[in-house]
């Protein structure tokens, strides 16, 4: 069974068609990729797999359950987002922000359980920020506050990681970073984490990004969206073509190969 | 570190509310001293001190105390709903309803009880209307609501006005002090103990969710928290504990707005600290407000909503001033 399937989907956003019938069936430990140009409506998509926006029709099953009715304290225990504006600025320290990804797991009601402080202290440390723990939010840097929302998230534990837009205000060697920070959290395996009862096996996760390298590095099936409610998918492989980027984004783009991997640029 | 600071303010304010319980009690017209006082409480003896004791300031504290207690709380409460530093347990009508209700009382000259649940009962139907209008086009937006409520409140305010300006000067003398807020008729019992308790409790049982909430409602859904049922629980809890404290005082301005943003200054963001500290810091502050409000110009007494203003804004400001500063 699917970790994720999303069948038949319809999505619109003021009459405009996002995608249209839209049907991605995403394994456990697949990385996904969701491209497609500024507006097509990626952000929409990962909203609407966290039940947050309701489609017109179809539907997302999480491990084969509908979305809408698994409560959503339990949905936030599988599914969690990073959201493409980051995280706002209120003032609170770097640790208090993380611990919030411990809001769905949470059991105690007052007190902070100390195995949930040392999650949090361990995912600020996977984002090299532990050092900055006691700092408050608004002193950080946009990298650094896109870091600390990644690893809110990381604390949050999700089977299933939905990013929209992670590399924001990331330079090169933080990108590169980011890649393998995820990657090493993607392939800790059930051991570590089935304690936490947030599920069996690897965890998934589907990124939007207009990023065309990155998906071509790091994802290993992509969802391209080329506008009007059509849509792609496929292996990144197939997907990721001169032809079909070109179409999705109405420029035109080139691809050069050097070794393994492939590289996208505009002509 | 943080444990520290935060055990420092609690115990801060646990000894501003006894020194403010304390000071209530030896201020008005007959003369106590502490040691007397003490006795008093213990053993009473001496008559007359006795009686304004126990049926004139302990009453009037315990009152005052309630009803700041409620507002501040109300005031965070609202706050985190509406995600808005300038809401205040006023700000969507529910004052404008019950000053309506109220001023209607005394208009048609009842008193007391009546004057009580008039006010009662026009907070509720201003809650019930805003509500109604705001819930009415399905999915519920806090812009909405705060619209709502701001036009449902200055429309509350026309209807103030009306009463104000049609009615004889004796009236008009006990409505405006209604209106500033004012303790010398309050009447508190066993149900607004329980209220409050309730409020605190309830709250803290949302505390984290409120922590969540403040960081916007996509991040509180992404994080687990049912966003619309909180923010309905939110909103009629908010609306009683503001209703039932004008009822006792009338609308006393000011401690909502501003005892949970000084709390915030000093540290207490997190709403589990939040809260309960929220109620020690307002109901410590309108029982020195309401010492003041009747022995300043003894034997006349001020409104209290006038000496919460005059002791809150200049205090409010140093805070501000202070921690911008660091």
């Amino acid at each position: 069974m699917p970790i994720l399937a999303i069948d038949s989907l319809t999505l619109t956003l003021q009459d405009k068609l996002l995608v249209k019938n839209l049907t991605v069936n995403i394994n456990e430990g697949q990385r996904w990729g969701l491209l497609g140009k500024n507006g097509v409506g990626k952000t929409t998509l990962l909203h609407s797999i966290l039940g947050i926006i309701t489609a017109n029709s179809g539907e997302i099953k999480f491990r084969g359950k509908n979305i809408l009715d698994i409560s959503r304290q339990e949905l936030a225990k599988n599914l969690g987002i990073l959201f493409q504006e980051g995280i706002s600025t209120l003032p609170a320290t770097v640790l208090e922000t993380v611990l919030l990804g411990r809001h769905p797991h949470v059991q105690t009601l007052l007190r902070d359980d100390p195995q949930d402080v040392a999650i949090a202290l361990d995912a600020l440390k996977e984002l090299e920020l532990v050092d900055l723990a006691h700092r408050q939010v608004d002193s950080l840097s946009g990298g650094e506050r896109q870091r600390l929302g990644l690893a809110m998230l990381f604390a949050q534990m999700p089977a299933f990681f939905l990013l929209d837009e992670p590399n924001n205000h990331l330079d090169i060697a933080y990108q590169v970073k980011l890649l393998e920070t995820l990657n090493d959290r993607l392939n800790q395996s059930t051991e570590n984490r089935s304690s936490q009862g947030s599920g069996v096996g690897k965890a998934s996760l589907l990124m939007a990004t207009h990023d065309i390298n990155l998906a071509s590095r790091f994802c290993d099936n992509i969802i391209l969206l080329m506008g009007n409610g059509e849509w792609i998918s496929g292996t990144n492989i197939e997907i990721l073509s001169s032809e079909n980027l070109s179409k999705s984004y109405d420029c035109s783009i080139e691809m050069i190969e050097s070794g393994k991997n492939r590289w996208f640029y505009p002509t | 570190m943080i444990a520290t600071r935060q055990l420092l303010l609690l115990g801060l304010l646990v000894l501003l509310t006894i020194a403010s319980i304390i000071f209530s009690l030896l201020s008005g017209s007959v003369e106590l001293t502490l040691g007397q006082l003490l006795s008093e409480l213990l053993q009473p003896r001496n008559e007359i001190q006795s009686q304004v004791l126990h049926e004139i300031r302990i009453p009037r504290t315990i009152a005052a105390f309630i009803t700041g207690g409620l507002l501040a709380l109300a005031g965070v409460i609202m706050q985190v709903l509406l995600r808005n530093p300038l809401a205040d347990p006023y700000i969507l009508g529910i004052s404008g309803g019950a000053a309506v209700g109220a001023l209607s009382a005394i208009l048609i000259g009842a008193s007391g009880w009546w004057l009580s649940n008039a006010a009662f009962a026009g907070a509720l139907m201003s809650v019930a209307i805003v509500f109604g209008i705001a819930n009415r086009f399905g999915s519920w937006s806090v812009t909405r609501l705060l619209l709502t409520g701001v036009v449902v409140s200055a429309g509350w305010g026309a209807v103030i006005n009306i009463l104000l300006t049609t009615s004889s000067s004796n009236n008009v003398q006990s409505m405006l002090f209604w209106l500033m807020g004012d303790l010398s008729q309050s009447d508190v019992g066993r149900i607004h103990y329980l209220l409050l308790a309730a409020g605190l409790i309830g709250g803290l049982i949302v505390s984290r969710s409120l922590n969540v909430l403040m960081r916007g409602e996509l991040v509180a859904a992404s994080l687990g928290v049912n966003v619309n049922g909180l923010r309905i629980a939110l909103y009629f809890s908010a609306s009683l504990l503001t209703a039932t404290a004008v009822t006792i005082a009338g609308s006393v301005g000011f401690v909502g707005l501003v005892i949970p943003h000084m709390l915030r200054l000093m540290g207490a963001r997190d709403h589990r600290l939040l809260l309960p500290y929220s109620i020690l810091l307002g109901g410590s502050f309108l029982v020195v407000a309401d010492s003041l409000a009747r022995t300043l110009i003894a034997p006349q007494q001020l409104p209290v909503g006038v000496v919460t203003a005059v002791i809150g804004v200049p205090t409010f400001l140093i805070i501000l001033r202070s921690t911008i500063s660091k």
